[in-house]
């Protein structure tokens, strides 16, 4: 599609496919992100977000498509392999090293800094950007829920991706909790100058924060556009109403 | 022709034994993620128990058959309270804790193995023959005796897999092996499944030593032995699944009299362990095991 | 008392050990501690692969290949001690490297069941093989004469050394990813750390210092068989880890002390030896949840840790412990 034209995207997605058993998960996905853009992917349950955000952070192998980063192609290559390119993803379950500190945490995160003053700073510099500089030395798992949330896009921010995928990380969060967390992320992009798709269900959140908005349903993507666009698109509404749970 | 029956035959023998053995012990995995190193206690006990109260009953005038079937009840029932015993003061506190669970087992088969060595003594036991006779099945000879033992083991079993597959409390167990996570939130009341789940285990070592002990001279550590072939059944049908543990029960049975027939017994041990090794590296769930952590 | 002071007096212990065995020359007392010191290499050794969340129940089979590997070269070349020691490490950590990278890509149970697999095939080729010495395997490995006299004292110091390894590879960064890696190990990978690859590394070295450890087992011992290595000794290992505190560097070297102290006061008992072990265990498992180091830890005798271990010059300024 011309308007996927790759040669200033970050992130292309071509002719994705994905096959699980006999149900066709995701099919014929086309989708982009550019450089210093925060996309959002959202859609009724089961439409293939997650499975699309697995496929494109390396967890899951398509059946077939191409995927584009950083202008390498790097379909099928590896979780590992994905974020040493520079994409780095939070998960919604299972989001933390329980029971080592925060600092520790954010620690394997940065690793990649293998200079070790280097590596220091950027820990508390990620730290402090996430408001848990008060925190280093708690473990992990005892933080109450919002502040886990924060800390797993701290790891997933310590090695200074280019990409920043985030799975859900509104979920469970309250209303200050949440914007809060808008804030935060806001600010990641301006001042890290990378990019965020983030799959989330919080409407108002993805409105609020998105640039751009790629609606999925029934593994195909929908309908594309700006937060206002897609606000009122007839087609996006009845996929949310009309579809029964 | 006659030779591969005769070894068709023994195969079946054996492995009859082994099926209700190592369905035991998967199904006490399975439901309670603990391996129990002292499985092949409960074996050997009930072995002696049978060995020496069917000798009892006989010297009381009983006809042996008789004395055999009550000895077995007997044996069976001790067992199941030793289990019940053993999962209160010692298994019951570390249920999910797989390597504590397994330390405590081992404790356990250290203890239990002097107990029994101290109460029965080493010298082999026997039980005297209940019925007389050989037949000629499917080509190979067997001991009338042996035929009806191997009956009854694979009559238990199919009944085993029966209960398992329609009564309520089969359910759950099948499910907690299956998936405990799911099994937990649909409601199903984890300690008592594991407690039931372990007695019914125990139980099948249970009856597996009351049924091996007119075929075979009966010794207190003869359960290691047996514990250990039924380490590789269940690794190679996959731990928690009862069609692979029969399976695999036949498979090793079959190595056993193939290979102990033309080959000397250690070095049919060694292949076998090697392949075992290697199904292992290509599908380390064993032949039906389940792909969970 | 607090955590420095009871490494003090562990560390005091071990020095009086090496001490008193330099002068107590062939007295039993001098046979338990190195006994001792045996299976608390071997239970160190196996908590530390414990750090990926793994149990190996190989680690008997890298003693045995580091027994046999110096056994081989003392009996056969008349090799030099310290390069048979060297070599048994290596060719035990070589071997750990294949076996790792193509056993570590399975987790849990099912790698404890494989490499409970290939350590029986391993000993069980072992008593095949004819120039290993088949089933009565090799006799006659002693050190060499100018350190025979003070034998007892160099094994016990080289086991504070390869634990001591141990130690500070488990307080390094790679010790973090390890814990990172017992915790989850997709985040790990997220974190763009190949996670095989650290697994193996954990892997190779556990084996490099338990092949060591084997090495130092054949010279002690002076006969090996295949006998010596089946699975019960990792599965004592494993015990001592669990008896003494899995979460703690000092638990296995508790808990195989005390293993080591009770299974040879139950030799008293004669013949019910084995009974009186296996209750013990059995004891101390219910009576020591957490082990022993959680026990002295519950009971106020040591003060808990203040943080989760953290190891940054910043943070120490930034907040009093």
């Amino acid at each position: 599609m011309s308007q996927h034209a790759h040669t200033n995207s970050l992130l292309y997605v071509e002719g994705l496919k994905r096959k699980f058993g006999g149900v066709m998960a995701v099919s014929d996905l086309d989708m982009s992100v550019s450089t210093n853009e925060i996309v959002g992917l959202i859609g009724p349950n089961g439409a293939g977000k997650s499975t699309t955000f697995n496929l494109i952070s390396g967890h899951l192998q398509p059946t077939e498509g191409r995927i584009v980063f950083d202008g390498k192609t790097v379909t099928g290559k590896s979780l590992a392999r994905m974020s040493r390119l520079g994409l780095a993803r939070t998960f919604q379950h299972e989001s933390l090293l329980k029971d080592l500190s925060v600092y520790d945490n954010i620690l394997v995160g940065a690793l990649r800094f293998t200079n070790r003053k280097e590596r220091e700073g950027r820990i508390f510099e990620t730290a402090m950007r996430v408001g848990l500089s008060e925190h280093l030395l708690e473990r992990a798992g005892s933080l109450p829920h919002g502040l886990q949330r924060m800390l797993s896009i701290a790891i997933a921010i310590a090695a200074r991706p280019k990409l920043l995928c985030l799975d859900e990380p509104l979920t469970g969060l309250n209303a200050t909790e949440v914007k809060n967390a808008l804030g935060i992320i806001r600010s990641l992009q301006a001042e890290m100058k990378c990019s965020i798709l983030f799959v989330e269900h919080n409407m108002r959140a993805v409105m609020e924060l998105c640039d751009r908005v790629i609606v999925l349903a029934s593994g195909r993507i929908l309908a594309e556009g700006t937060p206002a666009e897609i606000g009122s698109n007839a087609s996006v509404i009845e996929a949310y109403l009309g579809v029964p749970s | 022709m006659d030779v591969a029956a005769q070894l068709l035959v023994n195969t079946l023998q054996i492995g009859a034994i082994y099926v209700l053995f190592a369905l035991g012990l998967t199904m006490i995995f399975g439901v309670m993620r603990i391996v129990n190193f002292a499985h092949g206690e409960f074996f050997s006990l009930a072995a002696l128990l049978t060995s020496v109260a069917t000798l009892w009953f006989s010297s009381l005038g009983l006809p042996t058959w008789a004395s055999y079937l009550i000895a077995f009840a007997m044996a069976v029932t001790a067992v199941l309270a030793l289990s019940y015993i053993t999962y209160q003061l010692a298994f019951k506190a570390f249920l999910g804790d797989m390597l504590g669970g397994f330390i405590v087992s081992l404790g356990l088969v250290m203890l239990l193995q002097g107990i029994l060595f101290e109460i029965f003594g080493g010298a082999p036991r026997v039980v005297p023959n209940i019925v007389e006779g050989n037949l000629i099945f499917f080509g190979g000879t067997i001991t009338r005796q042996k035929l009806i033992i191997c009956i009854l083991a694979l009559l238990i079993t199919v009944g085993l897999y029966q209960f398992l597959q329609r009564s309520r409390l089969g359910l759950a167990l099948r499910a907690m092996a299956e998936d405990q996570e799911a099994a937990l939130l649909q409601g199903i009341n984890y300690r008592k499944i594991a407690l039931y789940g372990f007695l019914i285990g125990s139980g099948l070592a249970a009856i597996a030593g009351c049924l091996i002990a007119p075929l075979t001279s009966i010794v207190p550590t003869m359960g290691g032995g047996y514990l250990m072939r039924a380490f590789m059944i269940v690794i190679i049908g996959g731990l928690g699944s009862i069609p692979g543990a029969i399976i695999g029960s036949f498979f090793i049975a079959s190595i056993e009299s193939i290979g102990g027939y033309f080959f000397d017994l250690s070095t049919a041990t060694v292949t076998m362990f090697g392949l075992i090794a290697v199904l292992l590296l290509v599908r380390p769930q064993g032949l039906l095991g389940h792909v969970t952590k | 008392m607090s955590q420095s002071n009871f490494n003090r007096i562990l560390l005091l212990g071990t020095l009086i050990a090496i001490g008193y065995s330099f002068f107590a020359g062939e007295a039993y007392s001098t046979q338990l501690l190195i006994w001792c010191s045996a299976n608390v290499l071997l239970a160190t050794s196996m908590r530390f692969m414990m750090l990926v969340g793994e149990f190996n129940m190989a680690t008997v089979m890298f003693y045995g290949i580091g027994a046999y590997v110096s056994g081989y070269l003392t009996t056969r070349y008349s090799a030099p001690f310290a390069t048979t020691l060297l070599a048994a490490g290596s060719i035990a950590c070589v071997i750990g490297i294949a076996f790792g990278y193509v056993s570590l890509r399975i987790k849990g149970a099912y790698f404890m069941i494989i490499s409970f697999a290939f350590a029986e095939v391993a000993r069980l080729l072992a008593t095949q093989i004819s120039w290993l010495g088949g089933n009565s395997g090799i006799v006659g490995i002693f050190p060499p004469a100018w350190i025979e006299a003070w034998f007892p004292a160099v094994t016990i110091g080289l086991v504070v050394v390869l634990c001591t390894i141990l130690k500070l590879v488990e307080d390094s960064s790679s010790g973090k990813v390890f814990a990172a890696i017992r915790n989850n190990d997709a985040i790990v990978q997220a974190a763009g750390i190949s996670v095989l690859n650290m697994k193996v590394v954990c892997l190779a070295l556990s084996a490099f210092v338990t092949g060591v450890g084997g090495a130092l087992y054949a010279y002690s011992n002076n006969v090996i068989s295949p006998a010596d290595f089946t699975f019960m000794a990792s599965v004592m290992a494993l015990a001592a880890v669990k008896l003494g505190g899995e979460n703690d560097f000092r638990g296995p070297i508790l808990g195989a002390v005390l293993l080591t102290l009770i299974g040879q006061y139950v030799l008293r008992f004669g013949a019910l030896d084995q009974l009186f072990y296996g209750g013990a265990i059995l004891v101390a498992m219910l009576a020591l949840p957490g082990g022993l180091m959680g026990v002295l830890q519950r009971w106020r005798v040591l003060l808990p840790v203040s943080q989760p271990g953290i190891r940054a010059s910043g943070i120490k300024r930034a907040v009093k412990p």
